[in-house]
């Protein structure tokens, strides 16, 4: 499809030509970057290296109303509440828009989940490509890249100081370009040469990697090793590497309210917490850290790609950068992986 | 696009007290508030059902009656964490909701022409129960039935009533254990696994299944092996926490699979691949 031209004393003109739905994006709040749906243009942040703040929730929000239910005649009535606001994402990493494509094969699935693939049926997502990949970044190492298009509508490429360029990819982007009208031109070939570049460029900068060379077989291998022991000593069980995963999708279910009114929630919950697991009756299958931090990379490195077909990580880095022991996923696996071979 | 997150409205029909005490077991008799869900609700033995009370949450349950069973569903219920408590407290003509079924069945058509082995203990009877009652139902289609079943004490012994029937009419071999001598106990005395040993059973041409608590299960498909059943002819279902009950919330993985849509049913060449994280 085609590529534009947008100068960037345009974006905020491009960004109020998004009319009629919510426009969530990068703003600065308490001192961080989050994604947030903004009323006015002029407080986004685009250039900003802080994206700690995970974007999931687009799609699969922290907590999340899946109905609300009063007592009637023949037992509760149940209301059904799930209006989707059409939603624009505009400044989403690559990785980030590369994680709703892992997330909608599992929420596809046997079973539909309706609150997210409404949700995800209702957002465009224009992503903005890293020019500074961060020192925790690893995205090829997983299949992507600082200038990635999977999941995406619309591609943002800084090309200079004063210009993106905007390739377009899907027909929902191509809708976006039209409404806004001549505040975008046309990429001329330097521009187009420039925007290669810059994705090269970036991907020059990734400074880590990881080996996933047959993992999906080679942890399972390593289920019963000490390793995990090892790694688990470390970890405090905090959780922040689940919530800021971008793949990270486990949940809980609770209710809010008495028998006769009130509503059932979704809320995030993370595989790091021993209540995750533990039974009614006390018994726990995973009761130590080690027991659990197995299993996320089990999930993530084995069980997700052998029974959903994608590698449920993004090489984002967030769980490296946010974690306050520093466990370090690459280390982790490498370690594995040195504990199979010895 | 249907929602699966949405339950029925369910109605308690009837409550039998199984066991007493501060775990005490219940067997809840259900119906649907609107019966036009009975032509979409059709569960196989084996399956399970999410069981709530709006306000207070949902817990996984095996439908404890079988299929042959028409008009109302069955759950055997311990008094054990807070939904299932709040259960405990409802009488008959409370409401509760119900969604599902959610699982894999017992693949019970398969065993036509078999002889069936079910061994339980305490609450893990209740699964295997929609098997006994399928069997009887359809007892031509099988070559018999045998039960072996044992709790802690004979006041922990549930579906009690119905055993005494079957070994009274010979519909089917009902062996019984305790863990310790009781009064007025004249069956066997032991642990299930090592009653299994004793009663030595022939494993040709027999489907044997088993549920009880992890420690029971991982000592009797030791010993089922040891008296020669073959891994094909050996089953269990399993229990994990669940919440969403449809794959995807992921409290029940475990070693690759979600117990909720990929079990809880598991033959033992699959069951195998999943030992580890049990």
């Amino acid at each position: 499809m085609d590529t534009l031209r947008l100068t960037k004393d345009k974006l905020n003109d491009f960004l109020k030509s998004i009319s009629d739905v919510q426009l969530m994006a990068p703003i600065v709040k308490n001192g961080r970057t989050s994604f947030e749906i903004i009323e006015n243009p002029d407080a986004v942040e685009l250039n900003l290296d802080d994206y700690t703040a995970t974007i999931k929730k687009a799609a699969f929000p922290q907590n999340e109303t899946l109905f609300a239910y009063c007592s009637g005649k023949n037992g509760s009535e149940i209301k059904d509440v799930q209006e989707m606001p059409k939603t624009v994402v505009f400044g989403i990493r690559p990785c980030d828009a590369k994680a709703f494509v892992i997330l909608d094969s599992l929420f596809k699935g046997d079973y539909e989940d309706p609150y997210y693939l409404k949700r995800r049926e209702a957002t465009v997502l224009i992503g903005h490509s890293c020019s500074e990949p961060t020192n925790r970044c690893f995205c090829p190492s997983v299949g992507g890249s600082p200038a990635g298009q999977e999941g995406l509508d619309l591609l943002f490429t800084d090309i200079s100081d004063s210009a993106y360029a905007v390739e377009v990819l899907t027909d929902q982007g191509k809708a976006i370009i039209d409404s806004a009208g001549d505040v975008l031109t046309k990429a001329d070939e330097a521009d187009k040469v420039k925007c290669d570049e810059a994705a090269k460029a970036a991907l020059n900068k990734i400074r880590r990697s990881v080996n996933l060379e047959n993992i999906h077989e080679l942890l399972p291998s390593a289920f019963n090793s000490d390793v995990w022991k090892e790694i688990g000593n470390k970890c405090i069980g905090c959780g922040i590497c689940t919530y800021n995963c971008p793949t990270c999708h486990c949940f809980d279910i609770q209710d809010e309210g008495c028998s006769a009114a009130g509503r059932r929630l979704r809320v995030w919950d993370g595989c790091m917490y021993p209540e995750f697991t533990v039974h009614a009756s006390g018994e726990n299958p995973r009761k130590d850290r080690g027991d659990r931090i197995r299993n996320r990379m089990l999930h993530k490195f084995s069980f997700y790609p052998q029974n959903l077909g994608y590698v449920a990580c993004v090489g984002c880095g967030r769980c490296i950068e946010l974690c306050p022991v520093n466990e370090d996923l690459i280390e982790i696996l490498n370690k594995v992986r040195e504990a199979v071979n010895e | 696009m249907s929602n699966p997150y949405i339950p029925y409205s369910a109605v308690i029909k009837d409550l039998r007290q199984e066991t007493e005490g501060e775990r005490a077991i219940k067997t809840f008799t259900v119906d649907f508030a609107d019966k036009k869900v009975w032509n979409e609700f059709a569960q196989k033995p084996g399956q399970c059902a999410m069981v709530g009370i709006p306000g207070v949450g949902e817990s996984m349950i095996s439908i404890c009656s079988s299929p042959t069973q028409t008009g109302y569903l069955q759950f055997s219920i311990m008094k054990m964490g807070k939904v299932t408590t709040a259960l405990h407290e409802l009488g008959v003509g409370s409401a509760i909701t119900v969604r599902g079924p959610y699982g894999t069945p017992f693949p019970v058509d398969d065993w036509k022409g078999k002889k069936i082995l079910t061994i339980g203990g305490g609450i893990g009877l209740a699964p295997l129960r929609p098997i006994i009652n399928y069997v009887l139902h359809n007892n031509k289609d099988y070559k018999g039935l045998d039960i072996i079943y044992g709790a802690r004490s004979p006041q922990d012994l549930v579906f009690m009533e119905e055993l005494e029937k079957m070994k009274k009419d010979g519909s089917a071999g009902i062996n019984l254990t305790v863990d310790a001598e009781a009064d007025g106990w004249n069956n066997n005395v032991g642990f299930v696994p090592q009653y299994l040993l004793d009663l030595k059973p022939s494993p040709e041409n027999t489907i044997a299944v088993t549920c009880g608590p992890p420690i029971m299960i991982k000592f009797v498909l030791q010993n089922l092996v040891e008296l020669g059943f073959g891994d094909e002819q050996i089953f269990t279902t399993l229990e994990n926490r669940m919440k969403c009950g449809i794959g995807k919330c992921g409290k029940c993985n475990v070693g690759g699979v979600y117990v909720c849509k990929d079990g809880p049913v598991f033959s033992y060449d699959k069951f195998k691949l999943l030992l580890p994280d049990m």
